[in-house]
């Protein structure tokens, strides 16, 4: 009955991610722009450090590098500003009743706005280097869909955390960066020796970036185990999330 | 509706309040849990508020009455009873809560409105009528952060007062904005009440409370005390106001006067504790009684009434008259300051149904008697002497000491002195002796 009060709070929550996205460049010359500088000038780096300095043997880099790192980032973004979400909330959790986990939420979401959008400008791009969308295209909204609950698991998880451990900030920054040189975001998988491989797999963000990739650069549909562990994954997260979540939610009022 | 089933909160209150990770695996390490001590906030509450009454919450700080207004609100989960309530309920329990000052105020009004539950819809609706009420006209369309503080405060009021709900609960927020603000919110909380809406509101202001709402409870350290009209509660809340004045009075005293007062203190405490032992046993033995009201004291102990005595015509200390007789309450003053025109007085009370009605009561002032001033250690007797024109039955005795301004009672005991009236005579019949006197004229 709880999942489901959610809905209620439709609006609420639309409130709160144009609030955030609203204000997320306000008085910034740029504004929205730097959703889309960022990620522009990090390939450029990216692209100087791995393609021209480091000579790694992937076909057009660019794009190879852009189609993993949009998602990466959005998993990222997601992480370190939904982490303070409840923690930092303390004023409207004391103040007024509504379901707890709308504040992780509409953080996601505002994510996934700024992610969409890049998204967007990707598609051009992807075509300036020659790689037009095919059929498996269609595949996309769900495997965002999947991705986006995989993100909410961990950020329910996280924030709910953080409550009581504020170390979990300093330590997500460093698991931040393990976690994306074990993904295969600036790199070909086929790097990887044949022994880790199995371990290497069970990298969830592996599977994500994968099926991203097949997606945009190969034209074609992630193979059906992939589906599976991407469902199995985005179920796992949810566990995790909900759990600690459910376990606090009721003395969240009284701890923050 | 709201109902509130056997209640109870708990706080819990971490002793070191460290939260780094360093420490918490150490401890864990050490199999030493964090140390908390349980801090009940809310003990027992049971309460039904029907549709359209109006309620307030009274008791100091800390007595739980917010505590218990965020349970009705869902914000916390009660860890004993259960709370039931029916329609949409808006809390206001602090102002513009979310309110972002990047956004404007037109943009705020949506936000604020969904966080207290309401949809885009029903807030388009409002739309209109809170900037009209806000008094804020053009800048709705400005950021938050170029608003002065008033007119933010008068934005929030404003949403608080359109919205539509069921039961609106409100703590506190209504001390806020001035005067002429003031009134209107109260106009508009008038029209919510006589929209038969459920208002639960947190107060201090008293006179709001006196006015505004038709029954009061009574907190303290998480009970509830009283339960009634108002007035009545509100009377309580002052008696045990002045109570506790009186504790810390006495510690004042103590600390001033360190070679008189203590003994005293420590005699009228033990006397209290010894009348309190007494009264207990009597509690015990008139079982059969429960309507024996108890004996209650309070005040300042500025000056102290050491003794009421009952005498009847002969001078004989009693407490059965016969209606029609005469009868003397002598109240035996000790004064522990330099004390200047204080007033005495008494009242004679009974049992009427279940409330404790007082049938008669005058004091020295009325009476136009000044007492004078009086010195430190002196004593006092001040008699009242009057004829009994009451019906059989059981009285209670109240006497009072009060300050000359009437603002505080250096002593007031409650139901200090029981006596019975018997009728002999069958002069007359009813509540009370009007002494008639008969004539008779024949006509014609």
């Amino acid at each position: 009955m709880k999942f489901i009060e959610i809905f209620n709070y439709g609006d609420l929550i639309k409130n709160l991610v144009s609030r955030d996205f609203k204000t997320r460049y306000k008085r910034s010359y740029l504004g929205i722009l730097w959703s889309l500088l960022n990620p522009l000038l990090t390939i450029i780096v990216y692209t100087l450090a791995f393609d021209y300095i480091l000579k790694i043997r992937v076909r057009n880099f660019p794009m190879f590098f852009m189609c993993a790192y949009l998602p990466w980032s959005y998993l990222s973004a997601s992480l370190s500003t939904s982490l303070t979400s409840l923690s930092n909330s303390g004023y409207l959790i004391k103040a007024v009743y509504f379901p707890r986990e709308i504040l992780p939420l509409s953080i996601i979401l505002s994510s996934l706005l700024h992610f969409l959008i890049t998204f967007i400008f990707a598609f051009p791009i992807l075509m300036i280097f020659g790689y037009f969308p095919q059929w498996s295209v269609l595949s996309l909204p769900g495997i965002i869909l999947l991705q986006s609950l995989f993100i909410f698991g961990l950020c329910l998880f996280l924030s709910s955390i953080h409550v009581f451990f504020r170390d979990i900030q300093y330590i997500l920054d460093v698991i931040l960066t393990i976690w994306f040189w074990l993904t295969p975001v600036v790199y070909p998988i086929s790097l990887i020796p044949d022994q880790f491989l199995f371990f290497y797999n069970l990298n969830p963000m592996t599977i994500f970036v994968t099926a991203y990739r097949e997606v945009l650069l190969n034209g074609a549909l992630p193979v059906p185990q992939y589906w599976i562990a991407i469902l199995i994954a985005t179920s796992a997260s949810l566990l995790l999330g909900y759990f600690p979540f459910l376990k606090i939610r009721k003395r969240l009022a009284e701890e923050i | 509706m709201i109902e509130i089933i056997h209640v109870s909160k708990k706080f819990k209150i971490w002793e070191d309040r460290s939260r780094d990770l360093k420490e918490t695996t150490i401890n864990f390490l050490r199999g030493k849990k964090r140390s908390f001590r349980e801090l009940w906030a809310l003990r027992d509450i049971d309460v039904e508020i029907k549709k359209g009454e109006t309620v307030a919450f009274i008791g100091e700080n800390g007595s739980g009455k917010s505590t218990l207004l965020k349970l009705l609100s869902g914000i916390y989960t009660p860890d004993e009873g259960e709370i039931a309530t029916q329609g949409k309920i808006s809390t206001l329990l602090e102002l513009g809560v979310g309110f972002h000052p990047d956004l404007t105020g037109e943009e705020n009004i949506f936000l604020n409105g969904s966080m207290l539950g309401f949809n885009q819809k029903e807030m388009k609706k409002k739309f209109e009528e809170i900037v009209n009420f806000s008094e804020i006209g053009d800048f709705i369309y400005s950021p938050i952060r170029t608003y002065s503080s008033g007119m933010a405060m008068r934005l929030a009021f404003s949403i608080a007062m359109c919205v539509d709900p069921d039961i609106l609960l409100i703590d506190e927020v209504l001390a806020v904005g001035d005067e002429a603000f003031q009134k209107k919110c109260l106009k508009r909380l008038e029209g919510f009440k006589m929209a038969k809406k459920t208002i639960v509101i947190v107060s201090h202001a008293l006179e709001m409370v006196r006015e505004f709402c038709e029954r009061a409870i009574l907190l303290f350290e998480g009970r509830l005390i009283i339960d009634g009209s108002p007035e009545v509660v509100i009377d309580k809340y002052h008696a045990m106001l002045s109570t506790k004045e009186r504790t810390s009075d006495l510690e004042r005293i103590v600390e001033a006067e360190k070679v008189y007062v203590p003994i005293m203190n420590e005699k009228s405490v033990l006397e209290e504790k010894e009348e309190k032992k007494v009264e207990k046993e009597k509690e015990k033995i008139e079982e059969f009684f429960p309507q024996e009201p108890k004996y209650e004291r309070y005040g300042t102990f500025e000056a102290e009434i050491v003794e009421v005595v009952l005498r009847n015509e002969k001078e004989e200390e009693t407490n059965t008259f016969t209606s029609a007789e005469g009868m003397s309450i002598c109240l035996k003053i000790r004064f522990h300051r330099d004390l200047e025109g204080p007033i005495v007085g008494f009242y004679i009370r009974e049992y009427k149904g279940d409330r404790l009605l007082n049938i008669y009561g005058t004091n020295t002032r009325w009476k136009n008697i000044e007492l004078g001033s009086f010195e430190r250690g002196e004593e006092i007797e001040v008699k009242f002497l009057q004829r009994l024109s009451l019906p059989e039955g059981i009285y209670y005795t109240l006497a009072a000491i009060a300050d000359a301004e009437e603002t505080k009672f250096y002593d007031w005991q409650e139901n200090v002195k029981t006596f019975i009236v018997k009728k002999e005579d069958s002069l007359w019949t009813g509540m009370i002796d009007l002494n008639s006197q008969v004539l008779i004229n024949r006509c014609c």
